[in-house]
């Protein structure tokens, strides 16, 4: 029954008229998160206490722009582009199932979107199928 | 509205979730669900690497450079790479042939009285193509259906590239950029039984990118015996290791049947007619077979320095029949080979705080050319050989926003073994060991004082060495003379030029300003019949540019080209004050490119040529060739065929009013020798491009 109970709030929660409407499409079972972290869920006025899921694709966004690097050999080739690559995130917050939705036309540029989405590990885990874009871009020597 | 529904059905998948942890099936409940396939995805949100540029940009460079891209070179429809580059300021194109063969591009005013030797380098991504024994380039031998772009650097830059750099650089790239795959089918056909056609395969699977080309170009020519047919198979491979190191190869193979229609005097024009094969050329043709390779290693290390490695090899040979008036018919068989490594490394950190780049590199180029020729006065033999060192340093800092200073020297050895023999009889034979050592500095600052606009002021040195037919020379010696090696030294070249550049969206225009004093330059003497170093030669002049996008449909052009050249001072009295022949003093490019609904383009196209006086004619004693304006005109209908397939249907018309000119005239003892050029041609053409 404990293992059940987080499990019939959320679905309490997102049936009920107080859902959190401003969430994004991707929303995570909390119970499911707070057992990523290893951590009891924890309750606050009957909803799980976790961050939203807006900061959660924010905490995302940031770990790949961390993780992105632009390819030596593509810069001095002054190659530019924007590529998307879509994404699950594995309980262990390892992406999974990472593949390439929008190709930038120059395949060393979507090797490098690829692999700051599986180097940006472990990341914040969300249910749902992500999308992130990823440009490339050169400014002028000063 | 969506983000309730959307919660429904996770939680439903929670509910699910826990059922199966209820019913124990632990190992799908420790797997999250994969997303339904037709769930809505969710952005993250964009992420952007953006780094510093390190390619320089056009404004930054201390020089008049203009780069010609593919999309460019199509929007044109020209047929070969000289014809392209007669449109460009600075360069002036000559022809003996009117076939692809016998063609000569020079800039800034070299032209040796159209005689041996060139004083404009031309690499092919990044192979000296100028060939050791006339230091000239086969035009012939490259086609432009496998061309990328095409870079034009006027003005002396030997303090990088070494020999030859005196007028410019022609930079060609044919290494195909990583890519999706496609497949270019390229096929033409036009008067004088002209027709070609190439296939090019290109593109990236993996860390791989790759390039298979072949393609034949043929023609009568317009005049007789001016027929020309060629082949050539290319292929790269480059292997891309992780993202700091690349590593390629790319082979080819080019052989040509060329003949050579010789010139006429204005009595047999007369009499038989412009397009009429000289009577003293009736078997003057060439065969001509070319195999070459080289390689690339490109590695970033840490992350401000690169390091490039390409070895080239070549060999060719070309069997030929000339007719020449001195020497009667003469049979020449001649081996070259080239072989070299040119490796440079590029270090970009700052200085002070201020952005820097430092190159140092070092090159290396073998060259063997090995001759067999028979005339009517016998049998003489050459074998040459050359060892050229080069290894140099430039450093470019920036000094503040805007100001970038460059710096640099490059010094140069080269080491000949010069062997040419009669076997007579009487035997008579000639060695000379000749070592050269030419220092090329160089300096400049460039001011980028708006976003679009700078300037630059520079100082260059060039220089080009003897060739071997200049030092050895290709019909080798005087009849009856013993042979003799000129012992000429290197060309070399003091330049200063000032130039301002504007490159915006809708115009771009470019203003440069050159003054060079050239000591030795190179030159057939014709009163002293031998190859010989003038003193002094002062080339100067102005080159002006502008290209403006009118409408979003529609672009105009111009350009312009002023060449003063004159000789200073010259051991021969007869040369000093003498203006350089094949020299238009004034020369010009207009023209519209214009794009129409239904993917229709019409691009127009007039050069204007001036004068030239005639090749050898110092003293001016016959009249100059007379100037020309040649109207080219290009209708293309460019539409998509479907998601993959697009297509170019093209007719050209080139010299559309049917202009009589000549490519090239010279002067021989006292009679006008004229080559003339096509009149009025037409060629249509088809181009599809496939990407899967």
């Amino acid at each position: 029954m404990k293992a059940l109970l987080p499990g019939l709030v959320l679905v309490l929660c997102c049936t009920a008229a107080t859902a959190p409407r401003a969430e994004p499409a991707a929303v995570f079972p909390p119970a499911q998160v707070a057992a990523n972290r290893g951590e009891p869920a924890r309750f606050v006025d009957g909803t799980p206490e976790s961050p939203s899921a807006a900061a959660r694709l924010r905490a995302i966004r940031k770990r790949i722009q961390a993780a992105l690097v632009y390819p030596p050999l593509a810069r001095s080739d002054a190659l530019e582009g924007s590529a998307r690559v879509r994404f699950d995130i594995g309980r262990d917050g390892i992406p999974r199932d990472v593949v390439l939705s929008h190709s930038s036309g120059r395949p060393s540029l979507d090797r490098a979107a690829l692999r700051a989405v599986d180097d940006a590990a472990p990341l914040p885990w969300v249910y749902g199928r992500l999308e992130v874009p990823v440009r490339f871009s050169l400014e002028p020597r000063q | 509205m969506t983000g309730p529904r959307r919660c429904t059905r996770a939680g439903a998948r929670a509910l699910l979730a826990l059922a199966l942890l209820a019913t124990g099936e632990r190992s799908a409940a420790q797997e999250p669900t994969p997303a339904d396939p037709g769930a809505p995805v969710v952005d993250v949100g964009e992420v952007v690497s953006t780094a510093t540029r390190t390619e320089r940009d056009l404004l930054e460079l201390p020089a008049n450079v203009s780069v010609v891209d593919r999309e460019e070179i199509d929007a044109s429809g020209v047929a070969t790479i000289p014809d392209l580059l007669r449109r460009q300021p600075g360069l002036f194109v000559t022809s003996t042939t009117t076939n692809p063969a016998g063609v000569q591009v020079e800039a800034r005013g070299f032209n040796n009285g159209g005689a041996l030797g060139s004083s404009l380098l031309v690499q092919i991504d990044g192979r000296r193509v100028n060939q050791a024994d006339t230091g000239n380039t086969d035009w012939a031998q490259i086609p432009l259906d496998r061309v990328q772009s095409i870079e034009i650097v006027r003005g002396p830059v030997s303090a990088v590239y070494g020999d030859n750099a005196v007028g410019g650089v022609i930079n060609i790239r044919t290494r195909p950029r990583e890519g999706p795959p496609e497949a270019v089918l390229r096929g033409r056909v036009g008067r004088y039984a002209t027709g070609g056609g190439s296939l090019t395969a290109s593109g990236t699977v993996g860390p791989v990118t790759g390039q298979l080309f072949v393609g034949g170009n043929t023609t009568d020519g317009y005049r007789k015996r001016s027929a020309f047919d060629g082949t050539e198979y290319n292929g790269s491979l480059e292997w891309t290791l992780g993202d700091r190191l690349r590593l390629g190869a790319q082979g080819g193979y080019i052989e040509d049947r060329r003949e050579f229609p010789g010139s006429l005097t204005q009595a047999e024009i007369d009499a038989l007619g412009r397009r009429a094969a000289s009577p003293r050329s009736e078997r003057d043709d060439a065969r001509v077979e070319n195999g070459h390779v080289q390689g690339w290693v490109e590695a970033v290390l840490g992350e401000s320095i690169q390091l490039r490695i390409q070895p080239a090899y070549r060999n060719q040979t070309d069997v030929a029949t000339i007719t020449s008036i001195a020497f009667g018919t003469t049979d020449i068989h001649t081996d070259k080979l080239s072989a070299g490594v040119d490796t440079q490394l590029q270090f970009d950190a700052p200085i002070a705080g201020r952005p820097s780049r430092f190159l140092a590199g070092f090159d290396f180029l073998h060259e063997t050319t090995d001759r067999n020729i028979t005339s009517g006065f016998g049998t003489s033999l050459s074998d040459n050989t050359r060892d050229v060192y080069g290894a140099y340093i430039q450093e470019e800092l920036s000094l503040s926003d805007g100001l970038l200073l460059t710096a640099g020297v490059r010094v140069d050895r080269a080491e000949y073994t010069l062997e040419i023999a009669d076997p007579g009889p009487p035997v008579d034979s000639a060695t000379a060991k000749p070592r050269f050592t030419v220092w090329s500095p160089r300096a400049a600052a460039t001011w980028q004082f708006l976003p679009d606009t700078s300037s630059y002021v520079s100082y260059a040195r060039g220089f080009r060495l003897p060739n071997f037919d200049e030092d050895a020379p290709l019909l080798g010696f005087p009849p009856g003379a013993p042979p003799t090696i000129p012992g000429l030294k290197p060309q070399v070249s003091d330049s200063v030029e000032v130039g301002i550049k504007h490159r915006g969206e809708r115009f771009n225009a470019a203003l440069a300003l050159y003054w060079m004093g050239v000591s030795n330059e190179i030159l057939f003497d014709p009163i002293t019949f031998s190859n010989a170093n003038l003193d002094t030669v002062r080339h100067q002049g102005i080159e002006a540019s502008a290209a403006f996008q009118v409408l979003d449909w529609l672009q105009v052009y111009a350009n312009y080209t002023l060449s003063d050249v004159k000789i200073l001072e010259s051991d021969n009295p007869a040369l000093d004050g003498a203006r350089m022949p094949m020299v238009p003093l004034n020369r010009g490019t207009v023209g519209f490119h214009a794009n129409f609904p239904y993917a229709l383009e019409i691009d127009a196209n007039l050069n204007v040529v001036g004068s030239r006086i005639l090749a050898n004619d110092f003293s001016e004693a016959l009249p100059r060739l007379d100037p020309y304006a040649v109207l080219d005109l290009l209708f293309a209908w460019r539409p998509k065929l479907g998601e993959h397939v697009e297509a170019a249907f093209t007719l050209a018309l080139r010299n559309a009013t049917g202009e009589e000119y000549d490519g090239f005239g010279a002067e021989f003892g006292g009679t006008a020798f004229f080559n003339p050029a096509a009149r009025r041609i037409w060629e249509a053409g088809i181009t599809l491009t496939v990407r899967p």
